[in-house]
């Protein structure tokens, strides 16, 4: 499914509008990532000024040659058909949220119910952010609300502005897949 | 089949009511029977966690075991058995049943441990005052350079370059004593199932005092690594342990990483309440990575990626 | 749909006059404005609900088309066609203040010249309508 063996696979960070998957992504791109982002109408639901309406996409080059093809969706619900194109075979999925946004725990079930049929099964990592603001939800609570659904996926607090949370976000799906993929239970 | 005493304090009439009836619908059901008592006679406590605080810290020096129950919100208390409200029967009688495994390993009567190694006494004596409020008093515990963190209100105090220090595993504790004074000025806050996690990693070689060597362990929850800070050892064992219950040797086994390494995973994660023990018939086994050629390209592309990200372990 | 999400001081109706008149183009079934980031402004179509999908859809389409363009070096994206075998459908950019599309579906009794003659003729005028 996805194409390891030849030395590629694809993640693909995808979450509610102004969660911050394009800076993510801009983050740890090598290349300048392609974008798809216009001028934003929706200013009730974001205040920014744009958003993206197709997808991100970027990309990080291995020192062996392998090549990690980095997607992102759009968030607004209107382009949800977006998201199993930009979906499909994908090895594993990043669901980025706003800590301090009301129904965050919702656009989570939201994104995850949505994505953790196009991915392998466990694939999936899910990305806090502003966890320390106001009013923020704490990551605890979201990985509750998982748990009592009986998801076991890792919740962790980050900030897509910084390289370094992004990485560390990549770093732990892919230290998932290689449980997974490296013995008899995969 | 052995019986066992079990007082429930901190509930409303109705919540009692109800508990009462899941133990008589559990009778024949657990590996044990379990009947009301009171707090003096019981040999184990189900308290709901805005119990009264000095019921539970005089329950937590006898050394007998404690099922804490949390409403829906609210967040992990560092203890081995947690439940959340509303408790379900089916949770309750997997509940009871790994703290009948618990009660029938004998060392494991005694909580605080008198001939625990240093590092393990440190933890013992955070598990005993965790869930202490600040109107009991705070608990102070400070490293040979003299910092010092506190701990009251289900909160840890500590200035910031305690804590740094603390995050970056540099920080070695002496155990929580109650002292009279306040955290310094300047000191910053941080849950206590954070500081729980810190001073599980910086335990002893060998598997905490009060876990099952034998006993299989699984994730209930991955810790938040973007809060805590994380090392790629602590990633890898995470990740085999939300994928199955593993014993302390297979995790070891299965991740390549020591059993030192092993063992204070394991105490951090008990220690923040992330952590499951399963009764061993239940353990599924699995062959050693070893046996398992991994899949094609996964390894060699994954240790790239690794060297990539600069998280060479 | 919000009026609040879509640009103010769009003559909303007038557009609507305009795609009307692609309406008599032989085989033309729905004819949609939308803003770039999806939201339908004006429509003429006998189906109740496939515009709003349909200015979804056409807006990431125009993104992927701008994306494309330059990645291949190319000026700014302007129209695209897509040819089914049972219809022909047509994304072209509507010039002016506000970045907008104008997507148009017709059945197979569409003559594709025709077509896109109607469509440009239709676009500079929904672009002097913007501008006025
Ligand atoms: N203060 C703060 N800002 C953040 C944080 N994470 C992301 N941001 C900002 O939030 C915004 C996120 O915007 P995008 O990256 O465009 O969001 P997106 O998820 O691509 O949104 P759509 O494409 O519209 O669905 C950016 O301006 C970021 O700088 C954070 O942790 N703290
Ligand atoms: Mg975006």
């Amino acid at each position: 499914m996805n194409d390891v063996a030849e030395g590629e696979f694809k993640i693909v960070f995808t979450g509610p509008m102004g969660a911050g998957k394009t800076t993510a992504i801009a983050a740890i791109s090598e290349i300048d990532p392609v974008r798809t982002e216009v001028a934003n109408n929706d200013r009730m639901s974001h205040e920014k000024a744009s958003t993206t309406v197709g997808f991100d996409y970027g990309r990080i080059t291995l020192p062996g040659g392998g090549v990690v093809r980095l997607y992102g969706t759009p968030g607004q619900p209107r382009f949800r058909f977006m998201w199993s194109i930009v979906g499909r075979g994908a090895a594993g999925a990043i669901v980025l949220l706003d800590a301090t946004q009301p129904g965050a725990l919702v656009q989570m079930d939201l994104f995850v119910d949505a994505f953790r049929p196009l991915v392998p099964e466990g694939a999936l990592v899910v990305g806090v952010g502003r966890t320390t603001e106001d009013g923020a939800l704490n990551s605890d609570t979201f990985a509750s609300r998982l748990e009592a659904r009986g998801i076991l996926a890792p919740v962790l607090s980050v900030d897509v502005r910084r390289k370094a949370d992004v990485m560390l976000l990549v770093q732990t799906l892919a230290c998932i897949l290689e449980t997974q993929n490296g013995n008899a239970y995969a | 089949m052995a019986t066992y005493k079990i007082c429930d304090i901190g509930f409303a009439p109705d919540a009692s009511h109800a508990l009462h009836s899941m133990f008589k619908i559990m009778e024949g059901r657990a590996q044990a029977s379990w009947v009301p008592a009171t707090l003096d006679a019981a040999d184990v406590l189900l308290a709901n966690v805005t119990a009264d605080p000095l019921a539970l810290s005089a329950w937590s020096r006898s050394g007998k075991p404690v099922i804490f129950v949390i409403d829906e919100r609210g967040s992990f208390p560092p203890a081995p058995f947690v439940l959340r409200h509303p408790v379900r029967v089916m949770q309750l009688l997997s509940m009871l049943d790994n703290v009948t495994e618990h009660l029938r390993e004998p060392r494991r009567q005694a909580t605080v441990a008198p001939e625990g190694t240093c590092a393990w006494r440190v933890a013992e004596s955070l598990r005993a005052v965790a869930m202490h409020t600040v109107e009991r008093g705070w608990n102070v515990a400070e490293d040979a350079e003299g910092a010092h963190v506190w701990v009251g209100g289900g909160h840890a105090h500590a200035l910031p370059a305690t804590l740094a220090a603390l995050r970056e595993g540099r920080l070695a504790l002496g155990t929580f004593q109650p002292t009279t004074d306040w955290p310094a000025a300047g000191a910053e806050r941080l849950p206590v199932r954070d500081l729980a996690w810190y001073v599980g990693l910086a335990g002893d070689e060998s598997l905490a005092p009060w876990l099952d060597a034998g006993a299989a362990f699984r994730l209930r929850r991955w810790p938040d690594f973007g809060r805590l800070g994380a090392r790629v050892e602590l990633l890898e064992l995470a990740a085999h342990a939300a994928a199955r219950p593993c014993t302390p040797a297979l995790l070891a086994s299965g991740s390549g990483q020591p059993l030192a390494t092993v063992n204070r995973f394991l105490a951090a994660a008990s220690m923040a309440g992330l952590l499951v023990a399963v009764p061993r018939v239940e353990a599924v086994p699995v062959a050693s990575t070893a046996a398992a050629p991994p899949a094609r390209g996964w390894r060699r592309f994954v240790g790239d990626l690794r060297k990539h990200l600069g998280l060479v372990a | 749909m919000n009026a609040a999400m879509r640009p103010s001081r769009v003559p909303r109706e007038l557009a609507r006059k305009l795609l009307e008149t692609l309406g008599d183009v032989v085989g033309v079934k729905t004819v949609v404005l939308f803003t770039a980031d999806g939201f339908e402004v004006a429509s003429h179509s006998a189906e109740v609900g496939a515009p709003a999908r349909i200015a979804a859809i056409g807006s990431s389409l125009s993104a992927l088309g701008s994306a494309i363009s330059a990645e291949a070096g190319l000026a700014d994206f302007d129209c695209t066609t897509i040819q089914s075998v049972n219809g022909t459908i047509v994304i072209t950019r509507v010039e002016g203040p506000h970045a907008m599309s104008l997507a148009v579906v017709a059945d197979e009794a569409v003559t594709l010249g025709q077509l896109l003659w109607a469509v440009r003729r239709c676009c500079t005028a929904l672009a002097k309508l913007m501008n006025e």
